[in-house]
């Protein structure tokens, strides 16, 4: 499904850092992910992926290391920090907030069933 | 290049190529990114073998990723933004220097490349100020003019003098209360001799001389010579110096006239000088003004020495007494500055550009040929060249110090002193030597010369005084008890005030007649005591003492 870029714009730092919440990952791995544990709904441009990390890296909210694996090529991998964990949790709760917010507005369940 | 060991197709590969270039950063941080989607590139591909589902999904990744130029943007801020603390403040330190050479380097340029553009015509406007409306007829000029053509040197070749030239000689006149004055008697026969042959060989030019110190006024337009610019500093006062030659012939004409007891005739002369003296005083130039003071006090100090004779005749006072009382004060009431001022401003105009920053840079060329740097002073000038004020802020603060001095003329010096009046140097003294060198250097001490103004009146009033005195005494057998009674007799037009006390000259009968006295610089009575080294009081050691005019002081 193709959303609004806007829309996307406001929720991918937050989808990000909670998949990498799970467990460090490289690039392709991260995109991979956020479209497999979305149900292939949320599908990151890869051309915003990139920038993205990039800017929650130069805020310190992820970490990035290269690790070379044997035979492959070199990978950046990302992690989340501590920093990016609180972070993470308040964005989460302002998420939820706004999820029953816009839900009662909309009349309908939060969880997607009429009201 | 994109690393195409990994086989990626060639179109991902330009695609990469494409967002590292335009992203223009650092090498490293450009082929990490790129390192880092040529990986994702491949993982993306992994699963495809054949060339040409490849190349499709290729084309699929591409569209997703979006435009390179915006990419390449995008990533670029990123990674900016990902620089260490430590890197942005070297990088802003580099910036910041950078941006101050090539500033540097504009300034400089910018700085030399400048010319002044003078506007305004400042020597007619001299001119105009200096111009009197009375009729050319009544100009003395060009009958100056004459007497200084037929004006005949000493001529210094001669080798009899032996000891001294006769130029030396003639020139001690304008030095003549130093001790190494001697009036004709007491110089050698054949000195005394070749003076007496030079004072007839100017006889010619000293009658043209006197003839028009008889006129109404002097009016010599100002001109530049042979200067390309009609810049004022650079005025010609060629005029001055010989003018001054011929009043030394008048100076040893009285000498002669006393020595051969020729009273009239010494008095006559006397008047010539001070008449040429007024002349001059009248013009516009301080340094016009300055020798005309100095001829007109030659020709007072010639009628007091006069005076200083004994047994004058009453008919010889009074001749002495009408003479000096056609000169009235009118000549004082001129505005010194205005001239002054105009000079300084022409100046501006042509060593400041016009326009820019401050309203105009001073330029360099024009600058160290004004200041006259030596060689050895370049670096001065730089230095002056560079810090020195704007072009609005040096007249800005010209101006004030003008608008100063013409409050100070209006003054007399001891109304300054009581006031607090700045003078010049202290002015001058807190402010910056090359933040405003041009009026360091160009401004004259207008402060100093108002003094001098100042006693020239107190000069000429004191002889009015003195020679009052003597014909009062000479009608009535004893001195005047004050200079009211002098005033009372209708003797003198008014009473001379000090300028250094605001209050009349001090006359005080002594044993041996009476002493009249100003209080001279240091503002303090003396009780009539004479100031050794200066007659009207210096500064600091030399300030004590009094001038006194009456009894004359000892040589």
């Amino acid at each position: 499904m193709k959303f609004e870029s806007q829309l996307l714009k406001g929720v991918a730092p937050v989808v990000v850092l909670e998949v990498l919440s799970d467990g460090r990952m490289y690039g392709y791995e991260l995109s991979e992910a956020i479209q497999r544990r979305s149900g292939n709904v949320l599908n990151l441009g890869r051309g915003t992926l990139y920038p993205l990390l990039y800017n929650l890296e130069s805020k310190g909210l992820v970490k990035a290391e290269w690790e070379e694996n044997e035979g492959k090529r070199k990978r950046r991998y990302y992690s989340i920090t501590s920093k990016g964990k609180d972070q993470l949790s308040k964005q989460k709760d302002q998420w939820i907030q706004l999820q029953q917010a816009v839900a009662t507005i909309f009349g309908i369940d939060p969880i997607g069933l009429p009201a | 290049m994109a690393d195409n060991s990994s086989n990626l197709p060639p179109s991902i590969s330009e695609y990469i190529d494409q967002i590292i270039k335009k992203m223009r950063y650092r090498k490293k941080i450009r082929r990490e990114v790129e390192e880092e989607l040529t990986a994702h590139f491949e993982d993306a591909l992994r699963h495809t073998a054949d060339m040409e589902e490849k190349m499709k999904i290729a084309g699929e990744l591409i569209n997703e990723f979006g435009d390179v130029e915006t990419l390449a943007k995008l990533i670029r801020r990123g990674k900016k933004r990902c620089r260490t603390l430590f890197q942005k403040i070297n990088l802003l330190l580099g910036q910041s220097i950078c941006a101050a050479f090539i500033l540097c380097i504009v300034y400089i340029v910018w700085f030399f490349m400048g010319k002044p553009t003078p506007s305004v015509d400042y020597l007619a406007r001299l001119n105009e100020l200096n111009k009197s409306q009375i009729s050319q007829q009544d100009n003395a000029w060009p009958i100056y003019q004459q007497a200084i053509d037929v004006y005949v040197k000493p001529d210094d070749a001669d080798e009899d003098l032996n000891d001294e030239k006769l130029s030396t000689i003639i020139d001690r006149m304008k030095k003549r209360d130093t001790e190494k004055f001697k009036s004709l008697t007491q110089l050698s026969a054949d000195k005394r001799q070749r003076l007496l042959e030079w004072l007839k060989a100017n006889q010619e030019s000293w009658q043209l001389y006197k003839l028009a110190s008889g006129k109404e006024y002097l009016y010599k337009p100002y001109n530049c010579g042979d200067n390309e610019d009609n810049m004022l500093i650079g005025v010609m006062l060629t005029h001055i110096a010989p003018l001054r030659d011929v009043a030394v012939v008048g100076m040893w004409n009285i000498e002669k006239h006393l020595m051969e007891d020729n009273i009239k005739a010494a008095v006559e002369e006397s008047m010539v000088l001070i008449r040429v003296g007024r002349h001059v005083f009248r013009q516009i130039t301080l340094i016009e003004s300055l020798v005309g003071i100095s001829i007109s006090t030659s020709g007072y100090s010639s009628i007091l020495r006069i005076l200083e004779r004994q047994d004058l005749h009453i008919d010889t006072l009074n001749f002495i007494h009408s003479q000096l009382s056609q000169f009235d004060n009118s000549i004082f009431d001129k505005n010194w500055i205005e001239g002054e001022r105009m000079m300084f401003i022409d100046a501006v105009q042509y060593v400041f550009t016009d326009g820019g920053p401050g309203g105009g840079h001073i330029v360099h060329s024009m600058y160290s040929d004004l200041a006259n740097f030596s060689d050895d002073e370049e670096l001065i000038s730089m230095a002056t060249i560079f810090l020195h004020a704007g072009r609005r802020e040096t007249l800005r603060k010209a101006n004030e110090i003008y608008d100063n001095l013409e409050q100070f003329s209006t003054m007399t010096p001891y109304e300054a002193h009581v006031n607090n009046i700045k003078s010049i140097d202290e002015l001058l003294s807190g402010e910056s030597f090359y933040r405003y060198n041009l009026i360091h250097v160009f401004m004259p001490p207008l402060d100093r010369v108002m003094h001098r103004v100042h006693q020239y009146k107190a000069t000429k009033q004191a002889a009015e005084v003195i020679v009052a005195s003597h014909l009062l005494k000479k009608q009535n057998g004893s001195w005047p008890q004050d200079i009211n009674q002098l005033k009372d007799r209708g003797l003198i037009k008014e009473i001379p005030i000090d300028p250094y006390s605001d209050k009349p000259l001090v006359y005080k009968i002594t044993d041996s007649g009476f002493t009249l006295y100003s209080l001279g610089q240091d503002f303090e009575d003396d009780g009539g005591k004479v100031n050794d080294k200066e007659p009207w009081g210096g500064r600091g050691e030399e300030a004590d003492g009094d001038r006194v005019f009456w009894p004359l002081p000892e040589p």
